[in-house]
């Protein structure tokens, strides 16, 4: 017996295709909790952060696109990845996450766009 | 008065389910996937070799998008993001040059090392979800 609600709407529904399917329980789609832009400046030594609480009692899984000063090109940001030649750094804990870099250019403002799921980041 | 739809996993009380207990809610919407498809590049392996690869998608606006790309011929694919940091061989140099509301681009290329000929693949997804509207939480 096989539970469960698909939504294909193109393909014939009879047959298993996740890739394909508009919807299905069988997979967890992300929900968003939260989206929004947001800014930092860093210091004289090149140092920024900023924080958005989400509220949650856990870390949840998040995508944060950071436009580097320069190009305008926004690009996903990871842990601890290189946008422009400066280290990013994105870190998802309960009640918040931080947006933080280091060595980066001084006085230099980095604008991003997050988007945080309901879903935790770890399970 | 509450209004929407929300369907639990199973085994899970409707009444006092956690927020991730849900498939759907409707109080936090899904992604929406606009466009997928992958495509490669072919290269002879010589260095200072490179290629421009153009997505459009013409939404309007700066969509969410993901875009992945090999390191070698048919492996090591990952995400492409503004910067590329691959170090020795396989020496490729993918990096993301724009994204803006029409087009997503970017270059693939060979800066130094041992360059290795053969087909480059990539594939993107690109979501209706925007980067740059929405200045209210959902």
């Amino acid at each position: 017996m096989t539970k469960g609600i698909r939504l294909n709407i193109k393909g014939d529904v009879s047959s298993p295709d996740i890739i394909n399917d508009q919807w299905t329980s069988e997979a967890v789609s992300p929900k968003f909790l939260l989206q929004g832009p947001g800014s930092f400046t860093t210091d004289a030594s090149g140092n920024g952060q900023d924080t958005v609480i989400h509220g949650l009692t856990y870390s949840p899984a998040y995508l944060f696109y950071v436009n580097p000063c320069y190009s305008g090109v926004a690009t996903p940001a990871s842990k601890w990845g290189i946008i422009d030649n400066v280290y990013v750094g994105v870190d998802s804990s309960p009640e918040l996450i931080t947006i933080y870099t280091a060595g980066a250019q001084p006085n230099t403002t980095y604008h991003y766009y997050y988007f945080i799921f309901v879903e935790p980041a770890a399970t | 008065m509450s209004k929407g739809i929300r369907l639990t996993k199973a085994d899970q009380d409707i009444s006092d389910a956690a927020s991730d207990e849900f498939y759907i809610d409707t109080d936090n919407p899904l992604l929406k996937l606009y466009k997928a498809s992958r495509g490669s590049q072919h290269f002879n392996g010589t260095l200072n070799e490179f290629y421009t690869i153009t997505i459009p998608h013409n939404l309007g606006y700066r969509p969410m998008y993901f875009l992945f790309a090999d390191r070698i011929p048919g492996a090591k694919r990952r995400i492409v993001t503004n910067i590329d940091n691959s170090i020795g061989n396989p020496s490729i140099f993918v990096n993301l040059q724009r994204c803006d509301t029409q087009i997503i681009e970017f270059t693939m290329g060979f800066l130094g090392g041992t360059p290795l000929s053969g087909d480059y693949g990539y594939n993107y997804f690109i979501y209706y979800d925007s980067l740059d509207s929405g200045y209210d939480n959902v």
